[in-house]
């Protein structure tokens, strides 16, 4: 198969096409703009229905309705587009609907910037819509892996009639890579027999709801949910383990980060100075067992974000007070450089800290 | 020599960040000429959109509030009822207004909030890199309408002036074109009667104003002034749609 | 003398009363390195004498706005009323 150059927003949009999606609907925002851009002019030509929505809002909500009625759909916007599309994803979720959002997360809060960062890890993870949900989210560190998640996401949303959450940021949106679409994995899936189509006199009617006026109905419903994100939790936690073996201190990073990581940990290799790193893919559920992998010989984790810390909570969480941790970031849209981050390795392994 | 025209004293010193030729930079000169000749300038808040023209802040001599995209009339509702002594604005684009915030123009029309609003109608969405927008005519290209706006698919273009002039709380709605010296004197008009209803206590004012886009369009900017005049005007109609009895 | 300011509009005289007829005389002064080379301005002067220096750069690297035969402006502000950036200044006097 071979490799084509290709800009990260553009690839997303290619691998949900190849993975089936035939229904996207969306709204400008830097630095995503190139996604619907791409689905407009590609998803007419294999018959599938592009439409920019007058909001955030709006498309949400027509992806919970297409999603409804048995389509593979997808969204895609930037940090306050996501930001408005809360109340979409927590429906989506509570009515059990699969689909496909892409967050290319920029500086925040507010209108922020629109350079790159990962300050939506609270809100993605914890979930910035009402009640008990939670949706897999994945962090991919390159434009071959976004494409690679993209087509999966699709198959884990049908597995579990759940949405799914792809964080990348403005530079793996912006920037070109060599990628393959390569046929990602199948589940077994059951059939949509749960979504509206019509009745046709044969069946009793679908209902696509999340509302449960009856307390105890719905706290079933919310058990319901709890055993299938537990599921989740068993069976799709992903991540990346490099160099932990001897390693004197630990980098815990995602996506674009984890590159810029890989570059300091190549630095203090040069140094004799041995680093390793844990790089979550599922950012939720969160990978505390590659935690348990930190050697005796290891002296701290450092968790390196472009924010002002946010996964580092998780972090601590999944540590659980074996070792100390540290935090070194960069946020607004400034990204950390990998001398930064050696400086802050020797000031741990040096004993400033 | 007497000076009969020079730099009002409602614009900043900051330079435009527009592209060249683009008429933001004229609309913002008429609006803030006549806050000055209306004397208000001091008394005047302004609410800049999500947009081109969202660096609005820096260039109008008053104070001013950024808003979330959209939502401008809202947070110049909030602005009124806590000052409504004062001239409170909104400057928005086709996005801003006629897409996301459609909601939002409409109830502050109805509730007759007395703001006026002005709303750049460039047929495009310029900042992100030239979108469809609403007023996008059919036929017309932009990146999410590579083909050309389609009827069937995305309907025909709003007509804002028209529709916010069926609401009882809109007192004065006018649509006007920047593509001449003689339409930009009449936009002028047409902007300073707005804040004089808004003044007068009536009502919720909107102006119209058809603009150019020329990076989006593809155009020089002598040749987007001419797709205005004839490819906008046929569709959106110039003049007014409501006013008071006592407006000329 | 003193300068006073006043505002173009269409209702100025353009002559004095009686038989004699007053000429308008104007001048335009340009802040060049606002200029972004639009040239919305040369399509509105109507003695046509407002054209782009091509054989200068301002600091933004635009040819600037510029008249070259001054002695025809008649001071009617067209020019400026067009230009998006505000870099054009219109004085205008009377002349027998």
């Amino acid at each position: 198969m071979s490799k084509v150059l290709m800009k990260g927003n553009e690839a997303v949009g290619a691998a949900a096409i190849k993975a089936g999606c035939r229904y996207f609907f969306g709204y400008p925002i830097t630095p995503q703009n190139e996604i619907p851009e791409f689905m407009a002019r590609e998803l007419p030509k294999v018959g599938g229905v592009f439409l920019q929505a007058e909001s955030e809002i709006a498309a949400i909500n027509m992806v919970y309705g297409a999603a409804g009625s048995g389509a593979r759909v997808m969204t895609s916007s930037s940090s306050p587009g996501i930001a408005l599309k809360q109340e979409g994803i927590s429906y989506i979720a509570g009515a059990e609907l699969p689909c496909v959002i892409v967050n290319m997360v920029r500086g925040g809060p507010g209108l922020g910037g629109i350079q790159p960062s990962q300050s939506d890890y609270f809100q993605a993870t914890r979930g910035g819509g009402n009640g008990d949900y939670r949706h897999i989210v994945y962090a991919p560190a390159s434009v071959q892996e976004a494409v690679d998640l993209v087509m999966e996401a699709f198959e884990v949303a049908d597995y579990y009639r759940n949405p799914v959450i792809i964080l990348g940021d403005g530079m793996i949106g912006q920037m070109m890579e060599p990628v393959e679409f390569k046929e990602p994995k199948k589940r077994d899936l059951p059939p949509k027999d749960w979504a509206t189509t019509g009745t046709k006199g044969q069946r009793k009617p679908n209902v696509i709801n999340s509302l449960y006026i009856d307390p105890k109905l719905l706290e079933d419903h919310n058990l319901r949910l709890e055993a299938k994100y537990a599921k989740m939790k068993e069976n799709e936690v992903r991540y990346e383990e490099y160099n932990l073996e001897d390693a004197e201190v630990v980098i815990v990073a995602y996506g674009t980060t984890s590159r810029v990581a890989k570059n300091a940990i190549a630095k203090c290799a040069e140094e004799g100075i041995k680093v390793g790193l844990i790089r979550p893919i599922t950012l939720w559920p969160f990978p505390d067992v590659a935690f348990d992998k930190i050697s005796d010989k290891t002296k701290a984790v450092l968790t390196v974000e472009m924010s002002t810390g946010q996964m580092i909570d998780d972090v601590k969480i999944a540590v659980n007070g074996r070792k100390p941790v540290y935090f070194y970031g960069r946020t607004g849209g400034m990204v950390p450089t990998p001398n930064a981050i050696v400086e802050e390795i020797k000031k741990i392994i040096g004993g400033d800290k | 020599m007497a000076i009969v025209f020079e730099k009002t004293k409602g614009l900043t010193e900051k330079p435009f960040h527009y592209c060249p030729g683009c008429t933001h930079g004229i609309i913002h000169r008429l609006v803030a000429e006549v806050l000055e000749e209306l004397g208000v300038l001091g008394d005047t808040i302004g609410v800049a959109p999500v947009g081109c023209a969202v660096f609005a802040y820096d260039y109008f001599n008053v104070d001013m509030h950024e808003a979330a995209h959209g939502r401008a009339p809202a947070v110049a509702t909030g602005i009124k009822r806590v000052h409504p002594d004062k001239v409170v604005f909104t400057y928005q684009g086709d996005g801003d207004l006629a897409s996301i915030g459609a909601g939002e123009i409409v109830h502050a029309a109805h509730r007759g909030e007395k703001i006026t609003t002005i709303f750049v109608n460039n047929a495009i969405y310029g900042m992100t890199g030239g979108q469809m927008a609403p007023t996008t005519l059919v036929g017309q290209k932009a990146t999410t309408a590579p083909y050309g706006r389609d009827e069937a698919h995305t309907g025909k273009p709003i007509r804002i002036s028209e529709m916010l002039a069926t609401i009882d709380g809109a007192k004065f709605v006018e649509r006007v074109s920047v593509h001449d010296p003689a339409n930009i004197r009449k936009a002028k008009k047409a902007i300073r009667s707005a804040f004089e209803v808004q003044l007068s206590g009536k009502g919720f004012s909107i102006v119209e104003v058809l603009s150019t886009c020329p990076t989006n369009w593809g155009l020089t900017p002598v040749e987007a002034l001419n797709w205005l005049k004839e490819n906008m005007i046929p569709y959106y109609p110039l003049g007014n749609f409501r006013k008071p009895e006592e407006v000329e | 003398m003193s300068l006073t300011k006043f505002r173009f509009n269409s209702n100025f005289q353009l002559s004095k009363g009686g038989n004699k007829m007053a000429k308008a005389r104007g001048k335009v002064t340009f802040n060049e390195d606002k200029c972004k080379g639009c040239e919305l301005c040369t399509t509105v002067c109507p003695t046509k004498i407002v054209v782009m220096n091509k054989d200068k750069i301002n600091a933004k690297g635009y040819h600037p706005v510029t008249v070259f035969e001054m002695d025809k402006c008649i001071g009617c502000a067209n020019c400026a009323t067009i230009c998006p950036d505000v870099v054009i200044t219109v004085e205008r006097e009377m002349v027998e």
